[in-house]
Protein backbone atom coordinates (compact mmCIF):
# COMPACT_ATOMS: atom_id res chain seq x y z
CA UNK A 1 0.00 0.00 0.00
CA UNK A 2 1.21 3.50 -0.73
CA UNK A 3 2.49 4.93 2.54
CA UNK A 4 0.99 8.30 1.73
CA UNK A 5 -2.48 6.79 2.03
CA UNK A 6 -1.78 4.83 5.19
CA UNK A 7 -0.70 7.44 7.68
CA UNK A 8 -1.22 6.27 11.23
CA UNK A 9 -3.51 8.34 13.39
CA UNK A 10 -1.61 10.47 15.86
CA UNK A 11 -3.20 12.45 18.63
CA UNK A 12 -1.36 15.67 19.33
CA UNK A 13 -2.01 17.20 22.73
CA UNK A 14 -0.74 20.66 23.65
CA UNK A 15 -0.05 21.03 27.37
CA UNK A 16 -0.72 24.67 27.98
CA UNK A 17 -1.76 27.26 30.54
CA UNK A 18 -2.32 30.97 30.87
CA UNK A 19 -0.11 31.23 33.91
CA UNK A 20 3.46 30.04 34.34
CA UNK A 21 4.73 27.75 37.08
CA UNK A 22 1.67 25.52 37.18
CA UNK A 23 3.50 22.27 36.49
CA UNK A 24 3.14 22.01 32.72
CA UNK A 25 6.52 20.43 32.22
CA UNK A 26 6.03 17.97 35.08
CA UNK A 27 2.71 16.92 33.59
CA UNK A 28 4.13 16.73 30.06
CA UNK A 29 7.14 14.60 30.99
CA UNK A 30 5.35 12.20 33.27
CA UNK A 31 2.23 11.87 31.17
CA UNK A 32 4.37 11.15 28.12
CA UNK A 33 6.23 8.53 30.12
CA UNK A 34 2.92 7.02 31.20
CA UNK A 35 1.79 6.68 27.58
CA UNK A 36 5.14 5.23 26.53
CA UNK A 37 5.13 2.73 29.42
CA UNK A 38 1.75 1.55 28.21
CA UNK A 39 3.28 0.72 24.84
CA UNK A 40 2.02 3.81 23.01
CA UNK A 41 4.57 5.28 20.58
CA UNK A 42 5.01 8.68 22.18
CA UNK A 43 6.82 11.86 21.17
CA UNK A 44 7.37 14.58 23.75
CA UNK A 45 8.05 17.96 22.16
CA UNK A 46 9.53 20.90 24.01
CA UNK A 47 7.86 24.01 22.59
CA UNK A 48 8.73 26.12 25.62
CA UNK A 49 11.53 28.59 24.85
CA UNK A 50 12.87 27.93 28.33
CA UNK A 51 13.61 24.40 27.18
CA UNK A 52 12.37 22.87 30.40
CA UNK A 53 11.78 19.38 29.05
CA UNK A 54 15.26 19.23 27.58
CA UNK A 55 16.81 20.65 30.72
CA UNK A 56 14.97 18.06 32.76
CA UNK A 57 15.75 15.01 30.67
CA UNK A 58 18.92 15.57 28.64
CA UNK A 59 22.18 17.10 29.74
CA UNK A 60 23.10 18.30 26.26
CA UNK A 61 19.74 19.92 25.51
CA UNK A 62 21.28 23.33 24.79
CA UNK A 63 23.28 21.77 21.96
CA UNK A 64 20.42 19.96 20.30
CA UNK A 65 18.48 21.21 17.33
CA UNK A 66 14.80 21.17 18.05
CA UNK A 67 11.32 22.47 17.56
CA UNK A 68 12.24 26.13 17.13
CA UNK A 69 14.83 25.21 14.49
CA UNK A 70 12.14 23.29 12.62
CA UNK A 71 9.91 26.36 12.67
CA UNK A 72 12.63 28.51 11.16
CA UNK A 73 14.24 26.14 8.68
CA UNK A 74 12.00 24.56 6.03
CA UNK A 75 14.88 22.30 5.07
CA UNK A 76 15.05 20.63 8.46
CA UNK A 77 13.39 17.21 8.78
CA UNK A 78 11.80 15.82 11.92
CA UNK A 79 14.16 12.83 11.84
CA UNK A 80 17.07 15.18 12.49
CA UNK A 81 15.50 16.35 15.73
CA UNK A 82 14.35 13.16 17.42
CA UNK A 83 16.20 12.12 20.56
CA UNK A 84 15.55 8.49 21.52
CA UNK A 85 15.36 7.37 25.15
CA UNK A 86 16.02 4.05 26.85
CA UNK A 87 12.34 3.30 26.44
CA UNK A 88 11.80 2.30 22.82
CA UNK A 89 8.36 3.88 22.68
CA UNK A 90 9.48 7.22 24.12
CA UNK A 91 11.28 9.91 22.09
CA UNK A 92 11.91 13.61 22.59
CA UNK A 93 12.29 16.73 20.51
CA UNK A 94 14.18 19.49 22.34
CA UNK A 95 13.31 23.18 22.08
CA UNK A 96 16.36 23.88 19.94
CA UNK A 97 18.59 26.73 18.96
CA UNK A 98 16.42 28.87 16.66
CA UNK A 99 16.51 32.62 17.01
CA UNK A 100 12.99 32.55 18.38
CA UNK A 101 14.22 30.23 21.08
CA UNK A 102 14.69 32.88 23.74
CA UNK A 103 12.17 35.39 22.46
CA UNK A 104 9.19 33.09 22.65
CA UNK A 105 8.37 33.04 18.97
CA UNK A 106 6.87 36.44 18.22
CA UNK A 107 3.31 37.03 17.07
CA UNK A 108 0.68 34.35 16.66
CA UNK A 109 0.24 33.05 13.14
CA UNK A 110 3.84 33.60 12.10
CA UNK A 111 4.66 29.91 12.53
CA UNK A 112 1.30 28.30 11.99
CA UNK A 113 2.18 26.65 8.68
CA UNK A 114 5.45 25.19 9.97
CA UNK A 115 3.79 24.09 13.17
CA UNK A 116 1.18 22.21 11.14
CA UNK A 117 3.94 20.77 8.96
CA UNK A 118 5.59 19.52 12.13
CA UNK A 119 2.41 17.71 13.18
CA UNK A 120 2.11 16.12 9.75
CA UNK A 121 5.69 14.92 9.99
CA UNK A 122 4.98 13.43 13.42
CA UNK A 123 2.03 11.51 11.98
CA UNK A 124 4.10 10.29 9.05
CA UNK A 125 6.81 9.10 11.45
CA UNK A 126 4.37 6.66 13.04
CA UNK A 127 3.86 8.16 16.48
CA UNK A 128 0.55 7.55 18.20
CA UNK A 129 0.65 10.34 20.77
CA UNK A 130 2.51 13.63 20.56
CA UNK A 131 2.59 15.74 23.72
CA UNK A 132 3.76 19.31 23.32
CA UNK A 133 4.95 21.25 26.34
CA UNK A 134 4.26 24.90 25.51
CA UNK A 135 5.30 28.19 27.01
CA UNK A 136 2.82 29.89 29.35
CA UNK A 137 0.35 32.33 27.78
CA UNK A 138 -1.84 31.82 24.75
CA UNK A 139 0.08 33.86 22.20
CA UNK A 140 3.02 33.58 19.80
CA UNK A 141 4.27 30.10 19.04
CA UNK A 142 2.08 28.65 21.78
CA UNK A 143 -1.04 29.86 19.98
CA UNK A 144 0.26 28.37 16.73
CA UNK A 145 0.98 25.05 18.42
CA UNK A 146 -2.52 24.89 19.88
CA UNK A 147 -3.99 25.87 16.53
CA UNK A 148 -2.11 22.91 15.03
CA UNK A 149 -2.96 20.33 17.69
CA UNK A 150 -5.86 17.91 18.04
CA UNK A 151 -6.38 18.61 21.70
CA UNK A 152 -5.34 20.74 24.60
CA UNK A 153 -4.81 19.81 28.23
CA UNK A 154 -4.62 22.56 30.83
CA UNK A 155 -2.65 22.01 34.03
CA UNK A 156 -3.99 24.35 36.68
CA UNK A 157 -2.29 25.01 39.97
CA UNK A 158 -4.65 24.38 42.85
CA UNK A 159 -4.42 27.75 44.53
CA UNK A 160 -6.71 30.80 44.49
CA UNK A 161 -4.62 33.04 42.24
CA UNK A 162 -4.38 30.29 39.64
CA UNK A 163 -8.12 29.77 39.58
CA UNK A 164 -8.70 33.48 39.08
CA UNK A 165 -6.69 33.30 35.85
CA UNK A 166 -8.98 30.64 34.40
CA UNK A 167 -11.51 32.98 32.68
CA UNK A 168 -8.70 34.63 30.72
CA UNK A 169 -7.43 31.24 29.68
CA UNK A 170 -10.89 30.15 28.54
CA UNK A 171 -11.24 33.33 26.47
CA UNK A 172 -7.85 32.75 24.88
CA UNK A 173 -8.66 29.17 24.00
CA UNK A 174 -11.95 30.31 22.51
CA UNK A 175 -10.08 32.66 20.18
CA UNK A 176 -7.59 30.02 19.11
CA UNK A 177 -10.40 27.58 18.50
CA UNK A 178 -11.62 29.85 15.73
CA UNK A 179 -8.44 28.95 13.89
CA UNK A 180 -8.74 25.29 14.78
CA UNK A 181 -12.44 24.41 15.10
CA UNK A 182 -11.62 20.73 15.61
CA UNK A 183 -9.60 21.43 18.74
CA UNK A 184 -10.75 19.19 21.58
CA UNK A 185 -10.45 20.67 25.07
CA UNK A 186 -9.57 17.57 27.08
CA UNK A 187 -9.88 19.49 30.28
CA UNK A 188 -8.18 20.97 33.29
CA UNK A 189 -5.79 18.89 35.38
CA UNK A 190 -5.36 20.19 38.90
CA UNK A 191 -1.71 20.31 39.93
CA UNK A 192 0.27 21.03 43.09
CA UNK A 193 -2.71 20.02 45.17
CA UNK A 194 -1.98 20.23 48.90
CA UNK A 195 -4.58 18.34 50.85
CA UNK A 196 -3.16 19.66 54.11
CA UNK A 197 -3.74 23.28 53.07
CA UNK A 198 -7.29 24.62 53.24
CA UNK A 199 -6.75 27.23 50.48
CA UNK A 200 -5.48 24.59 48.10
CA UNK A 201 -8.39 22.25 48.82
CA UNK A 202 -10.90 25.08 48.45
CA UNK A 203 -9.40 26.26 45.18
CA UNK A 204 -9.69 22.74 43.76
CA UNK A 205 -13.25 22.48 44.98
CA UNK A 206 -14.16 25.89 43.56
CA UNK A 207 -12.81 25.02 40.14
CA UNK A 208 -14.78 21.79 40.04
CA UNK A 209 -17.93 23.77 40.94
CA UNK A 210 -17.32 26.60 38.50
CA UNK A 211 -16.49 24.54 35.42
CA UNK A 212 -18.88 22.17 33.66
CA UNK A 213 -18.96 18.60 34.81
CA UNK A 214 -16.28 16.57 33.08
CA UNK A 215 -14.06 19.53 32.29
CA UNK A 216 -11.86 18.98 35.33
CA UNK A 217 -10.03 15.65 35.42
CA UNK A 218 -10.81 13.43 38.38
CA UNK A 219 -7.11 12.75 38.71
CA UNK A 220 -5.17 15.52 40.39
CA UNK A 221 -1.42 15.86 40.78
CA UNK A 222 -0.25 16.44 44.34
CA UNK A 223 2.57 18.76 45.35
CA UNK A 224 5.32 16.30 46.18
CA UNK A 225 9.05 16.49 46.62
CA UNK A 226 9.52 13.50 44.37
CA UNK A 227 8.95 15.71 41.32
CA UNK A 228 11.81 17.96 42.35
CA UNK A 229 14.06 14.97 43.01
CA UNK A 230 13.13 13.35 39.68
CA UNK A 231 13.84 16.58 37.83
CA UNK A 232 17.22 16.89 39.55
CA UNK A 233 18.16 13.44 38.29
CA UNK A 234 16.76 14.05 34.81
CA UNK A 235 14.16 11.29 35.12
CA UNK A 236 10.42 10.84 34.93
CA UNK A 237 9.04 10.01 38.40
CA UNK A 238 8.08 6.55 37.24
CA UNK A 239 11.69 5.41 37.08
CA UNK A 240 12.55 6.72 40.54
CA UNK A 241 12.93 4.05 43.21
CA UNK A 242 10.06 5.43 45.25
CA UNK A 243 8.12 6.74 42.26
CA UNK A 244 5.41 4.14 41.90
CA UNK A 245 2.81 6.25 43.74
CA UNK A 246 3.45 9.32 41.62
CA UNK A 247 3.51 7.19 38.49
CA UNK A 248 0.09 5.82 39.39
CA UNK A 249 -1.24 9.38 39.28
CA UNK A 250 -0.09 9.81 35.70
CA UNK A 251 -1.28 6.35 34.69
CA UNK A 252 -4.68 7.41 35.97
CA UNK A 253 -4.52 10.70 34.02
CA UNK A 254 -3.54 8.80 30.88
CA UNK A 255 -6.46 6.46 31.35
CA UNK A 256 -8.87 9.39 31.75
CA UNK A 257 -7.52 11.01 28.58
CA UNK A 258 -7.94 7.81 26.59
CA UNK A 259 -11.51 7.47 27.79
CA UNK A 260 -12.31 11.11 27.05
CA UNK A 261 -10.75 10.88 23.63
CA UNK A 262 -12.78 7.86 22.70
CA UNK A 263 -15.99 9.52 23.88
CA UNK A 264 -15.24 12.83 22.19
CA UNK A 265 -14.06 11.23 19.01
CA UNK A 266 -17.40 9.58 18.59
CA UNK A 267 -19.11 12.95 18.96
CA UNK A 268 -16.81 14.83 16.60
CA UNK B 1 -13.72 32.58 56.35
CA UNK B 2 -13.48 34.61 53.15
CA UNK B 3 -14.05 32.69 49.94
CA UNK B 4 -10.70 32.91 48.08
CA UNK B 5 -12.11 32.33 44.59
CA UNK B 6 -15.76 33.13 43.98
CA UNK B 7 -15.65 36.90 44.72
CA UNK B 8 -12.88 37.23 42.13
CA UNK B 9 -14.55 35.57 39.16
CA UNK B 10 -17.80 35.98 37.29
CA UNK B 11 -19.12 32.46 37.78
CA UNK B 12 -21.76 32.65 35.07
CA UNK B 13 -19.38 34.10 32.51
CA UNK B 14 -16.76 31.51 33.37
CA UNK B 15 -19.29 28.71 32.98
CA UNK B 16 -20.46 30.15 29.66
CA UNK B 17 -16.91 30.33 28.31
CA UNK B 18 -16.14 26.81 29.47
CA UNK B 19 -19.32 25.32 28.03
CA UNK B 20 -18.66 27.04 24.71
CA UNK B 21 -15.25 25.40 24.61
CA UNK B 22 -16.69 21.98 25.27
CA UNK B 23 -19.30 22.33 22.53
CA UNK B 24 -18.69 21.82 18.81
CA UNK B 25 -18.36 25.07 16.89
CA UNK B 26 -21.33 25.94 14.67
CA UNK B 27 -20.62 25.50 11.01
CA UNK B 28 -22.00 27.70 8.27
CA UNK B 29 -24.93 26.23 6.34
CA UNK B 30 -24.27 24.33 3.14
CA UNK B 31 -24.38 26.50 0.09
CA UNK B 32 -26.23 25.69 -3.07
CA UNK B 33 -24.27 23.31 -5.28
CA UNK B 34 -25.67 25.00 -8.35
CA UNK B 35 -23.04 27.02 -10.19
CA UNK B 36 -23.00 28.80 -13.49
CA UNK B 37 -20.03 30.06 -15.43
CA UNK B 38 -20.26 33.33 -17.29
CA UNK B 39 -18.66 34.16 -20.59
CA UNK B 40 -15.79 35.64 -18.62
CA UNK B 41 -14.51 32.20 -17.79
CA UNK B 42 -11.21 31.66 -19.56
CA UNK B 43 -10.28 28.34 -18.04
CA UNK B 44 -8.40 26.70 -15.24
CA UNK B 45 -4.72 27.38 -14.99
CA UNK B 46 -2.49 24.58 -16.13
CA UNK B 47 -0.67 22.57 -13.54
CA UNK B 48 -1.68 21.60 -10.05
CA UNK B 49 -4.39 23.58 -8.34
CA UNK B 50 -3.04 22.91 -4.88
CA UNK B 51 0.58 23.95 -4.48
CA UNK B 52 2.90 21.62 -2.61
CA UNK B 53 2.83 22.16 1.15
CA UNK B 54 6.60 21.79 1.30
CA UNK B 55 7.25 24.88 -0.82
CA UNK B 56 7.44 27.22 2.14
CA UNK B 57 7.67 30.91 1.51
CA UNK B 58 8.90 32.07 4.87
CA UNK B 59 8.44 35.74 4.07
CA UNK B 60 4.75 35.19 3.53
CA UNK B 61 4.41 34.38 7.21
CA UNK B 62 5.90 37.56 8.55
CA UNK B 63 2.41 38.77 9.24
CA UNK B 64 2.41 42.18 10.77
CA UNK B 65 -0.10 42.67 13.59
CA UNK B 66 -3.29 43.97 12.10
CA UNK B 67 -4.96 46.92 13.76
CA UNK B 68 -8.46 45.56 13.88
CA UNK B 69 -11.61 47.59 14.41
CA UNK B 70 -14.92 46.18 15.47
CA UNK B 71 -17.18 44.81 12.76
CA UNK B 72 -20.75 44.10 13.66
CA UNK B 73 -21.70 40.66 12.45
CA UNK B 74 -23.56 40.70 9.14
CA UNK B 75 -23.22 44.47 8.86
CA UNK B 76 -21.10 44.83 5.79
CA UNK B 77 -23.24 47.08 3.60
CA UNK B 78 -21.84 48.44 0.39
CA UNK B 79 -22.26 52.16 0.92
CA UNK B 80 -20.92 53.26 -2.41
CA UNK B 81 -20.06 50.76 -5.15
CA UNK B 82 -17.14 52.86 -6.30
CA UNK B 83 -15.56 53.26 -2.88
CA UNK B 84 -12.68 51.15 -1.77
CA UNK B 85 -13.69 51.30 1.87
CA UNK B 86 -17.10 50.04 2.79
CA UNK B 87 -19.00 51.75 5.55
CA UNK B 88 -18.11 50.43 8.99
CA UNK B 89 -15.99 47.65 7.58
CA UNK B 90 -12.78 49.27 8.68
CA UNK B 91 -11.26 45.87 9.23
CA UNK B 92 -11.50 45.15 5.51
CA UNK B 93 -9.72 48.40 4.75
CA UNK B 94 -6.92 47.42 7.07
CA UNK B 95 -6.78 44.02 5.45
CA UNK B 96 -6.53 45.70 2.05
CA UNK B 97 -3.60 47.81 3.22
CA UNK B 98 -1.89 44.78 4.64
CA UNK B 99 -2.47 42.76 1.48
CA UNK B 100 -1.09 45.47 -0.82
CA UNK B 101 1.94 45.75 1.43
CA UNK B 102 2.74 42.05 1.44
CA UNK B 103 1.59 40.70 -1.93
CA UNK B 104 2.10 41.99 -5.45
CA UNK B 105 -1.41 42.11 -6.84
CA UNK B 106 -3.23 43.71 -9.72
CA UNK B 107 -6.40 43.91 -7.68
CA UNK B 108 -8.67 42.09 -5.30
CA UNK B 109 -12.25 41.94 -4.13
CA UNK B 110 -14.28 40.20 -1.44
CA UNK B 111 -17.76 38.66 -1.31
CA UNK B 112 -19.74 37.76 1.75
CA UNK B 113 -21.61 34.49 2.27
CA UNK B 114 -24.75 35.86 0.63
CA UNK B 115 -22.88 36.42 -2.59
CA UNK B 116 -22.77 40.20 -2.14
CA UNK B 117 -19.75 42.28 -3.02
CA UNK B 118 -18.40 43.89 0.14
CA UNK B 119 -15.04 45.15 -1.06
CA UNK B 120 -13.48 45.99 -4.41
CA UNK B 121 -10.24 47.91 -4.78
CA UNK B 122 -10.84 48.62 -8.42
CA UNK B 123 -13.05 47.88 -11.39
CA UNK B 124 -13.32 44.13 -11.52
CA UNK B 125 -16.95 43.79 -12.45
CA UNK B 126 -16.23 41.40 -15.28
CA UNK B 127 -15.09 38.80 -12.76
CA UNK B 128 -17.81 39.23 -10.21
CA UNK B 129 -20.49 36.95 -11.64
CA UNK B 130 -18.03 34.16 -12.17
CA UNK B 131 -16.45 34.47 -8.76
CA UNK B 132 -19.78 34.70 -6.99
CA UNK B 133 -20.98 31.52 -8.59
CA UNK B 134 -17.78 29.69 -7.94
CA UNK B 135 -17.82 30.91 -4.38
CA UNK B 136 -21.26 29.49 -3.76
CA UNK B 137 -20.03 26.00 -4.45
CA UNK B 138 -18.43 24.57 -1.36
CA UNK B 139 -15.48 22.36 -2.08
CA UNK B 140 -15.97 22.65 -5.81
CA UNK B 141 -12.28 22.22 -6.43
CA UNK B 142 -10.15 19.17 -5.93
CA UNK B 143 -8.67 20.41 -2.68
CA UNK B 144 -10.25 20.72 0.76
CA UNK B 145 -9.83 24.45 1.09
CA UNK B 146 -12.09 25.27 -1.84
CA UNK B 147 -9.33 27.33 -3.38
CA UNK B 148 -9.64 27.72 -7.15
CA UNK B 149 -7.16 29.24 -9.58
CA UNK B 150 -8.25 30.56 -12.95
CA UNK B 151 -6.13 31.74 -15.83
CA UNK B 152 -7.67 35.03 -16.91
CA UNK B 153 -4.98 36.33 -19.21
CA UNK B 154 -1.72 35.33 -20.85
CA UNK B 155 0.19 36.22 -17.70
CA UNK B 156 -2.56 36.80 -15.18
CA UNK B 157 -4.22 34.49 -12.70
CA UNK B 158 -7.28 34.90 -10.54
CA UNK B 159 -7.00 33.19 -7.17
CA UNK B 160 -10.35 32.53 -5.50
CA UNK B 161 -10.00 31.78 -1.81
CA UNK B 162 -12.98 30.95 0.41
CA UNK B 163 -12.35 32.02 4.01
CA UNK B 164 -14.44 31.01 7.03
CA UNK B 165 -14.55 34.05 9.31
CA UNK B 166 -16.34 34.86 12.54
CA UNK B 167 -18.87 36.91 10.59
CA UNK B 168 -19.50 34.20 8.02
CA UNK B 169 -17.96 32.76 4.93
CA UNK B 170 -16.14 35.25 2.69
CA UNK B 171 -14.56 34.79 -0.70
CA UNK B 172 -11.41 36.63 -1.62
CA UNK B 173 -10.64 37.14 -5.30
CA UNK B 174 -7.05 38.10 -5.97
CA UNK B 175 -5.50 38.95 -9.36
CA UNK B 176 -1.85 37.98 -9.50
CA UNK B 177 0.89 37.23 -11.99
CA UNK B 178 2.50 34.46 -9.96
CA UNK B 179 0.47 31.66 -8.40
CA UNK B 180 0.09 31.71 -4.64
CA UNK B 181 1.39 28.74 -2.71
CA UNK B 182 -0.40 27.00 0.12
CA UNK B 183 1.35 29.07 2.75
CA UNK B 184 0.36 32.31 1.03
CA UNK B 185 -3.23 31.18 0.97
CA UNK B 186 -3.17 30.25 4.63
CA UNK B 187 -1.59 33.57 5.57
CA UNK B 188 -4.16 35.54 3.56
CA UNK B 189 -7.01 33.56 5.08
CA UNK B 190 -5.75 34.15 8.60
CA UNK B 191 -5.26 37.85 8.00
CA UNK B 192 -8.78 38.23 6.66
CA UNK B 193 -10.18 36.25 9.60
CA UNK B 194 -8.40 38.53 12.05
CA UNK B 195 -9.37 41.69 10.22
CA UNK B 196 -13.09 41.01 10.41
CA UNK B 197 -13.16 39.38 13.83
CA UNK B 198 -15.18 41.46 16.27
CA UNK B 199 -12.81 43.24 18.61
CA UNK B 200 -12.89 42.41 22.29
CA UNK B 201 -14.01 44.90 24.82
Amino acid sequence: MNAAFALPIVISIAITSQKGGVGKTTVAINLAHAFARAGVRTLLVDADPQGSVGLSLTRQSRLLQGFYDFLEDPGLALDQLIVPTRLATFSLVAAGQGSNYEAGGGIAGAHLARSRAFMRAVAARGYEVCLIDTAAGLFGVTADVIASSDAVLIPQQSEPLGVRSVPKMLEGLGRIRMLNPKLVVLGVALTMVQQDLAESREAAQALRQLLPQGMVFQTSVPRDGIFVRASAKGLPVGVMEDGSGAQAVFDSLRSEIETKWQLMNIRI
Amino acid sequence: MMDPVHPWVDSLEMRRLAEALMSPLPTSPQESPDAGFSGDFVGYAEGELMPRMESVNASAFSIAPLPVESLAARELPLQNPSDTVIGPAQGLAYFGEWLRLHYPTDGFFIYDDRGELIFDDGDHERFHFMVRNLALVRNSSSNDSGHVRLKIGSATLLEIIPVETMVGRMVLGLIVEQPLNANDIEALSMALQRAVAPSET
